[in-house]
């Protein structure tokens, strides 16, 4: 080929993708570092350290945690029933899964809202039990679990289709269980793809802004998310504060990339 | 008999798939459920295992009504088209699968296992994995496999259809003189004629959900009770009401003559004709070497006919006049056929 040959078109192409990358990504990103630790080194330990940053840390990592296991729980399960079973309704339920993708966050956490807020459809019912559920943890948690849920199905389901149910019908012809099954037969031929989509799932929940901005109602100490707390100090004018802060979210999403690239080449 | 099929039936919402299906296996018999694909063949074979239901009818296995039994309580050993091997399992733990999950003492399984491996050849390749093996090998552990827990039949769904021409007929016969020497019953599911003829003792043709003909290879083959059967079971041509010398064909009546073309000699006009029968004049259309045999297309009385004819024998020339003597023709009459020989004496002039 002639043209891949060609010595000035690769030059250019290298040019402009690390002009881009340089521009969009690694300028922000030190710009990030410089301002955090621009009141030097002592605001910065004291502002990651300080009883809001630990709370909001808390609730982040938590968030991400209940989202991690909702996200191998459901997507394992809706990728098993949608690769291996037929039934009515199968290709609405593909269609579904895709649903939190295709919504804004911020309408994702409007419908939390309009559901489990004052008036909704559903507060009687938690109203009845005393559990609050809207600008409260709950709430946080289930716009999480909602806009991280299809990342692992999204991954598996492909994958499992593609492999066909007849190593599973084989092995329960032998007289495999429904566990001796999942892990010695299914579990191996997905690994990857679960792994890639609980990577994608827990960088989304860490980094959750829209939907949970709306359901938070910003009470410091008890709904203030990183991403949130981020904003909250910016507002104020504490500029080192929340790039301070934000180093956090950014340490935590370099590692979980790293993690996937390790994950993939195993 | 050994398995039974009774008024069998299936129904995939509007879509009748089997037609009160009956038929028995001997014990310890290769049967071969023959048809094309969507005929319903694959559907019998896996009511049979459990995969599915039955609309209607029962299946038993050894006396005992099976319908009710969940699929891995049937003693049954099934293969797939595409073998289904555990690929992130070696073979010696593919084998050892199903003796594993049925709680075998660990003796008893390494026993089990390395006896299998030695009769499926496979001993060396105790330790690879499904995808360093070929397909022939694949299918020699899929076999391994499925009949490791001793069970009472073995199912094979188109077990040589991803195979190679050359292996296939290899496996073909391995796997036919396996079976036996192990003495499992066996039913395998095909859509190829000579595959279904050269490997089972008996032969179910199915065609639309509905069964055609049982019979052992020989007499499907030669004597096939239906228009479908004749057509789908190796080659024929087929000839509108011939006037066949030697045959008591219907009178005042139209009908089909099936003439295989081995059922055909073809003779030069300067080739030493038989003593007696009559020889009739055909023209040569084309002729095909494949090999073993030339394959001849012949223009008779206006209808094409085709015949076979040794490649040790002078070579026919397009356009050519020739003389045939038919030995054999299947006639059909208001959906009944007739085998009939030439009642003249054949040709003693042998191919």
């Amino acid at each position: 080929m002639q043209l891949l040959q060609t010595k000035p078109i690769k030059w250019l192409l290298l040019v402009l993708a690390w002009l881009f990358i340089g521009i969009v990504l690694v300028l922000p990103v030190g710009l990030v570092l410089v301002q955090a630790f621009a009141s030097g080194w002592h605001t910065y330990l004291t502002t990651i350290s300080s009883l809001v940053t630990l709370q909001a840390i808390n609730l982040t990592v938590t968030a991400t945690l209940i989202s991690i296991v909702f996200n191998l729980v459901f997507g394992v399960s809706a990728a098993w029933l949608i690769a291996f079973y037929d039934f009515p309704g199968k290709r609405l339920l593909n269609a579904l899964i895709d649903l939190p993708f295709s919504v804004s966050p911020v309408i994702a956490g409007l419908i939390f809202i309009l559901t489990f807020g004052r008036g909704g459809w559903l507060a009687p019912l938690f109203s009845a039990i005393h559990v609050q559920i809207v600008f409260a943890p709950p709430a946080i948690f289930l716009t999480t679990v909602f806009v991280t849920f299809p990342f692992v199905a999204r991954e598996v389901i492909p994958v499992l289709e593609a492999k066909g149910r007849e190593e599973e019908q084989t092995a329960a012809l032998l007289g495999a269980s429904f566990s001796q099954i999942l892990w010695q037969i299914t579990f191996p031929a997905i690994k990857a793809p679960v792994a890639g989509g609980l990577v994608l799932a827990t960088a989304r929940a860490l980094g959750e802004f829209g939907a949970v901005a709306v359901v938070s109602g910003n009470i410091q100490g008890k709904t203030l998310t990183l991403s949130l707390l981020v904003q909250n100090l910016y507002n104020d004018f504490k500029f080192n504060e929340a790039f301070a802060v934000a180093t956090i979210l950014l340490g935590s999403t370099i590692l979980v990339v790293l993690l996937k690239q390790r994950l993939l080449k195993n | 008999m050994y398995i039974e099929f009774k008024g069998i039936t299936k129904q995939f919402q509007q879509r009748q798939v089997l037609n009160d299906i009956n038929f028995g296996v001997k014990e310890g018999s290769i049967t071969a459920l023959l048809g094309p694909s969507g005929s319903g063949k694959t559907t019998i074979l896996r009511i049979l295992a459990g995969l599915e239901t039955a609309t209607k009818g029962s299946v038993s296995v050894a006396g005992q009504v099976v319908d009710e039994l969940a699929p891995q309580a049937r003693g049954i050993g099934f293969g797939f088209q595409n073998y289904a091997l555990f690929r992130y399992l070696t073979v010696y733990e593919n084998i050892a699968f199903g003796l594993k999950t049925q709680h075998w003492p660990a003796t008893k399984i390494k026993q089990r296992v390395t006896e299998l491996l030695a009769l499926t050849e496979l001993t060396a390749l105790a330790q690879h994995y499904p995808q360093q093996l070929s397909g022939g090998q694949k299918q020699r552990v899929a076999f391994a496999r499925a009949i490791a827990p001793h069970p009472k039949v073995l199912l094979l769904d188109e077990p040589f259809a991803a195979l190679d021409t050359q292996i296939r007929r290899e496996l073909r016969s391995w796997l036919k003189q396996l079976i036996h020497r192990v003495g499992i019953t066996s039913i395998f599911v095909t859509h190829d004629h000579e595959e279904a003829i050269e490997t089972a003792d008996e032969i179910v043709v199915i065609n639309q959900g509905a069964i055609e003909q049982i019979g052992a290879p020989t007499t499907i083959y030669n004597q096939p009770t239906s228009l479908f059967v004749a057509q789908f079971i190796g080659h024929s041509s087929q000839l509108l009401s011939p006037n066949l010398q030697g045959f008591k064909l219907p009178v005042r009546q139209s009908f089909k003559a099936y003439i295989r073309p081995e059922q055909v000699q073809v003779f030069r006009q300067n080739e030493q004709p038989p003593t007696t029968g009559t020889l009739e004049r055909a023209f040569v259309v084309n002729t095909t070497f494949s090999g073993a045999v030339v394959s001849v297309a012949l223009k008779w009385h206006g209808q094409a006919l085709m015949a076979n004819r040794s490649p040790l024998q002078a070579p026919l020339h397009h356009g050519e006049a020739v003389l045939i003597f038919i030995q054999q023709a299947l006639i059909f009459t208001d959906g009944k056929s007739e085998l009939q020989r030439n009642l003249q004496p054949a040709a003693a002039y042998a191919l």
